[in-house]
């Protein structure tokens, strides 16, 4: 009888140790096995989530800046940067042009030579093959050219300044005046006209929206309003 | 003499056993219930978690259709972008020829006339003239002598070749350079 009574003693206290035991690997698996899996996991969706928010943030910026921008003040500053800077050679615009420019100064245009190729005036039509441009850097090329005027000192120089104004930057490297015996005033004009092909702007970055900055705008705002060397059709 | 023990087996186990047993049953239940009260915050954490990045993964989708939606503005943005990039470093290599020509000519007195001008990029200045009276010549060339605090000046003045011409007029020639201090 004493021996039945503590073998069942025995039984009783084995299954016990065995349930609080299989309570104890339950806990412990579930606070060091699973507890740090779903910590990590919950950490790695809060710096998403934080990822996300900063780039939510820096898109309602960048979205509110966009809708904010003046759209014609947008085209304007495209017709004005385009005009100054243009996307080809146009050198039957700038021959337009410098006429133009030159007679509302009182100064004659005599010819007008693009090199290397050559586009002349002299015959009265446009001849030969288009000048090949030089690159300068930034996607901007240059095409020299020489042109000659007749007038007097202070015409050819009302034209410089006007030349230096107006819609296309065209620089001036040399400039040489002749006044001849037969009193005809001649001036020989080295130029550089400037062009910009167009670059592939479709992919553009949100974070780096190229947005005009007030110094730009000031540049912008003093680029002339009207381009004379397009030709009006 | 025979000892019969009467009691239930149940009741047989020691104090000590008892006391360690308990303490056994507390122990799991506390560390049951704190992982309970850790599984349920987290839980609770978790779906929050989830809602809130499913919001944002919705408001960034439609700011980004926004922004495609601006591409045009965009591209314009791109395009003043490069031709701005390109008029600066144009008008950084500019040299201001008719400021130069102006400059000189404003230096030159009444009667004189200029026969040849050559102005170059890099300031060089070549110049043929003739002055009627001497008093001129002395004139242009005292206006060209530059002051200590003049910002632009034409500077290494050099003459050739003065004489009296057929019209009785003095020709001569000048070279110089033209320097502007920013």
């Amino acid at each position: 009888m004493k021996k039945i009574s503590a073998s069942s003693l025995n039984l009783r206290s084995i299954w016990f140790y065995i349930a609080v035991g299989a309570a104890f690997i339950i806990e412990a698996y579930l606070a060091f096995i699973v507890l740090p899996g779903t910590v990590s996991s919950m950490m790695d969706k809060r710096s998403e989530i934080e990822a996300d928010e900063k780039e939510v943030a820096d898109l309602t910026t960048v979205v509110g800046s966009i809708q904010k921008i003046d759209q014609a003040e947008l085209e304007t500053a495209v017709a004005k940067t385009t005009a100054a800077m243009p996307n080809e050679k146009k050198t039957s615009g700038i021959i337009y042009g410098m006429s133009k420019l030159a007679g509302d100064n009182g100064v004659v245009v005599n010819n007008l030579e693009f090199s290397p190729g050559l586009v002349s005036t002299r015959s009265g039509t446009i001849v030969s093959t288009e000048p090949v441009g030089q690159a300068v850097g930034s996607g901007v090329k240059q095409i020299s050219a020489t042109l000659t005027v007749s007038g007097e000192l202070s015409k050819i120089v009302d034209f410089l300044v006007e030349l230096r104004r107006s819609s296309q930057i065209i620089g001036v490297n040399r400039v040489e005046y002749a006044l001849s015996a037969s009193r005809a005033n001649t001036g020989i004009i080295s130029l550089m006209i400037y062009y910009q092909p167009p670059k592939n702007n479709a992919q553009v970055d949100p974070k780096s929206v190229p947005f005009m900055s007030e110094a730009d705008k000031e540049i912008i705002s003093d680029l002339p309003e009207t381009d004379v060397f397009t030709v009006q059709q | 003499m025979i000892d019969i023990n009467l009691l239930p087996v149940r009741n047989v186990l020691t104090q000590k056993e008892k006391k360690l047993r308990s303490h056994l049953i507390i122990i799991a239940g506390i560390v049951g219930a704190v992982l309970s009260v850790v599984f349920v915050t987290l839980f609770i954490t978790n779906q929050y978690l989830f809602v809130k990045r499913n919001s944002l993964k919705t408001k960034k989708a439609d700011l980004q259709a926004t922004f495609a939606a601006n591409s045009s503005t965009i591209i314009n943005l791109g395009i003043v972008r490069d031709k701005l990039t390109g008029i600066k470093l144009v008008n950084g290599r500019q040299v201001d020829m008719p400021e130069i020509i102006s400059k000189l000519l404003n230096l030159i007195s009444i009667g004189t006339e200029v026969k040849t001008l050559q102005v170059e990029e890099s300031g060089k200045v070549d110049i043929v003239a003739s002055s009627p009276k001497i008093e001129q010549f002395t004139e242009l060339i005292s206006n060209l002598k530059a002051k200590p605090d003049d910002k632009d000046k034409f500077a290494n003045i050099i003459m050739n070749g003065l004489r009296e011409d057929r019209n009785r007029s003095l020709a001569y020639s000048l070279n110089m350079v033209y320097r502007k201090t920013k």
